[in-house]
């Protein structure tokens, strides 16, 4: 029944990992890029939504819509000034324009913020909901909620928008796109900015279970990066199926006695390898990832 | 019939005749580099005055190389040389010890970025595996601190093939995620270990030097501990540009190229890969042994992602493709993070990491082959390499 619980509970923050993790995907899918510095751009952000409410004194929902605005802003800032100029360089100076991003965000949250933990204000207040013996918290489940309500309506305009039809060409074939008038660099730009602003509900959501710290979003990019490679790194759906499934796996890792919580994160990136070596696409991929 | 003949026995003596005159500037090289050395410490050791140390082997390199006609670059080695044997008298021995430490482990990466186009972001646990085997041979098992340093070389090469073997097999992005995995297991899986390692604190060592006097100078412990640091850094310098310039080098860089072609030249890729990245592991378990020798400590923390990201920054700024790039990219990774603290702008102290950032950012957009290869482009296009 303690592991039950521990499932339950683990499943808020796979709520969040499949966030990230799908913001990954996106941008990966869009740009080939891999983009480590999700998470702290995310922190940073959380860390301007955490201002917007506890200093200027706005409501959650209202800060939630304007964070979303502004995380979207710095991804288009961050794709047309730094990363389409690299687009056509070598993976190494990709990689590491990512990793010059993950040192510019950490720093300016904490320049601006004092790095140590602090509590983040919860979207709904109210004694947790008892199913049985376990216990949910409401913010968790809201927290939870939103995720997938983000997720949901990410679907939706892929599948039903032209904005979304018009980013599916693209990533799909670049030249045919460009034919029938599309232009590539609108498509990548708005695929960055759908994926930061996902990292910035993201980071709200997480700071509210873990509290807001410059180092919150560590694990989280790591937890993510593992989602999505078990997914398979083209694959959305596999992105969220394996954010949920790794939040689970680490919480039973944990709760084992002979593993512990030391334990539980090397555990996991042993997954990781042995997944990228016996079956490199993920299991929802389909395209032939870098195994020669 | 005999016109020809004549023509081709006159040609071959002349051809020999430029190969062996080649052979014997490339035999002088070390010369300029040499005498500038012998007199900046000769200079030192009679003067105890850096400047006039630092004038001296700076003279003696320029006119060595003008006289042996050995060329520019020659110059340039004993130059370096002569400022990397005086500034120990002139900054923090320590800081430059970590700088050699830094360039090190980057001369690794050199290896297997700039060579065979692998991307390890394991870099910073390799250097830890060698520094917690230098802290637990010495703390643990009493073994002399000089001594456990080929220990700590051939298990860092160990921990490089057990990771190599698997991540060698993986291209790009997928190999970078692979080797970030193990940068980020690494400090807790030695939290996890516990007490053997020291857990959450660390081991911490004695000073392995005492201080000595020289002629007129007196070296304090951590100066020592710089000079034995750039001897073990010289020996890596003239052993891995060996290898860059051998066979092995050719081949790494075929499979860097074209790994098809390579393939069907007959150059095992695979061998390859994983051989460069023992190397580079190997060195980073030299780096790291240095590294807890002269901080006199080791703490889990310090060799995660964060310590990784330094060596690559190191390459990526000063330039993947030479060893010159991974020291100018080693020296300005440590003047990046430690030189400013907080850097007041309209009233708020900007973190360093900011400066960091940015710095990596400009560098790669704007740099073509990092800080090195933007120096040697102009001393390329100056003085242009003559046949002689």
């Amino acid at each position: 029944m303690l592991l039950l619980q521990d499932v339950v509970s683990a499943l808020g923050a796979g709520a969040v990992y499949a966030l990230v993790a799908l913001a990954l995907v996106i941008v990966f899918r869009a740009t080939g890029v891999v983009n480590f510095a999700a998470g702290e751009i995310a922190t940073f952000t959380t860390f301007v939504a955490w201002e917007l409410l506890a200093d200027v004194g706005l409501g959650f929902w209202l800060t939630l819509v304007i964070v979303v605005g502004f995380s979207a802003l710095v991804g288009v800032v961050i794709y047309l000034f730094i990363m389409h100029p690299a687009l056509k360089k070598p993976e190494f100076v990709i990689v590491m324009l990512t990793f010059g991003l993950f040192e510019l965000f950490n720093g300016l949250s904490n320049t601006f913020w004092d790095p140590s933990p602090r509590s983040f204000p919860a979207p709904v207040e109210g004694p947790p909901i008892v199913i049985g013996s376990i216990f949910i918290t409401q913010e968790s489940i809201v927290d939870g909620a939103i995720a997938i309500l983000i997720m949901l309506l990410l679907m939706a305009i892929f599948r039903y928008t032209k904005l979304g039809l018009g980013f599916r060409a693209t990533t799909d074939n670049r030249f045919a796109a460009e034919v029938v008038g599309i232009r590539p660099w609108q498509m990548y730009a708005a695929g960055w900015a759908m994926a930061t602003a996902m990292g910035g509900v993201g980071g709200m959501m997480l700071a509210n279970m873990l509290g807001l710290s410059a180092s919150m979003m560590g694990n989280v990019l790591v937890f993510a990066l593992v989602a999505v490679i078990i997914g398979g790194l083209e694959s959305p759906l596999g992105a969220v199926v394996g954010g949920l499934l790794i939040a689970v796996v680490a919480a039973v890792f944990s709760s084992l006695s002979f593993i512990g919580t030391d334990l539980a994160t090397p555990l996991m990136l042993v997954i990781v390898i042995i997944v990228l070596l016996v079956r490199p696409s993920g299991l929802f991929g389909q395209r032939k990832a870098g195994l020669l | 019939m005999s016109a020809a003949n004549l023509e081709s026995k006159s040609r071959v003596p002349a051809a020999r005749r430029t190969a062996a005159h080649l052979r014997s500037v490339a035999r002088r090289t070390w010369i300029p580099a040499t005498v500038s050395v012998v007199l900046t410490l000769a200079t030192m050791a009679t003067t105890a005055n850096a400047g006039f140390a630092l004038i001296a082997g700076v003279v003696a390199a320029f006119l060595t190389s003008r006289v042996l006609g050995t060329g520019p670059q020659s110059a340039l080695v004993g130059i370096a040389l002569a400022g990397a044997v005086d500034a120990p008298f002139a900054y923090s021995a320590f800081n430059l010890t970590q700088i050699l430490v830094l360039a090190i482990g980057a001369w690794g990466l050199v290896i297997l970025g700039g060579q065979t186009g692998q991307i390890s972001v394991a870099q910073g646990p390799f250097v830890g595996v060698g520094a917690y085997t230098t802290a637990v041979l010495s703390a643990r098992f009493g073994v002399p601190l000089l001594a456990t340093i080929p220990a700590a070389v051939v298990i860092g090469a160990i921990a490089g093939l057990l990771i190599g073997i698997p991540s060698s097999r993986l291209r790009g992005i997928y190999q970078v995620i692979t080797t970030l995995a193990v940068a980020v297991s690494f400090p807790t899986l030695l939290l996890a270990i516990g007490d053997p390692v020291g857990g959450s604190t660390g081991i911490a060592m004695p000073e392995p030097f005492q201080a000595a006097q020289v002629g007129s100078v007196s070296l304090d412990p951590t100066q020592v501990m710089y000079f034995f640091a750039l001897a073990c850094a010289l020996v890596v310098w003239v052993a891995l540009s060996r290898i860059i310039k051998s066979r092995h080098g050719t081949a790494m860089r075929a499979v860097r190229q074209n790994e098809v072609v390579a393939a069907v030249n007959g150059i095992s890729v695979s061998h390859y890969r994983i051989t460069s990245f023992v190397l580079s592991a190997a060195c980073a378990g030299l780096a790291g042994s240095i590294s807890a020798m002269s901080v006199g400590a080791v703490s889990p923390d310090s060799f995660g992602m964060l310590y990784s990201i330094q060596f690559l920054v190191a390459v990526a700024v000063g330039g993947a493709d030479s060893l010159m790039g991974g020291l100018l990219g080693a020296i300005a990774v440590f003047w990046l993070t430690t030189s400013f603290s907080g850097i007041p702008i309209g009233g708020v102290q900007v973190s360093n990491e900011v400066a960091y950032g940015l710095v990596i950012i400009l560098a790669l957009v704007v740099l073509e082959g990092g800080l090195w290869g933007a120096v040697s482009g102009v001393v390329e296009s100056r003085w242009p390499k003559r046949a002689t």
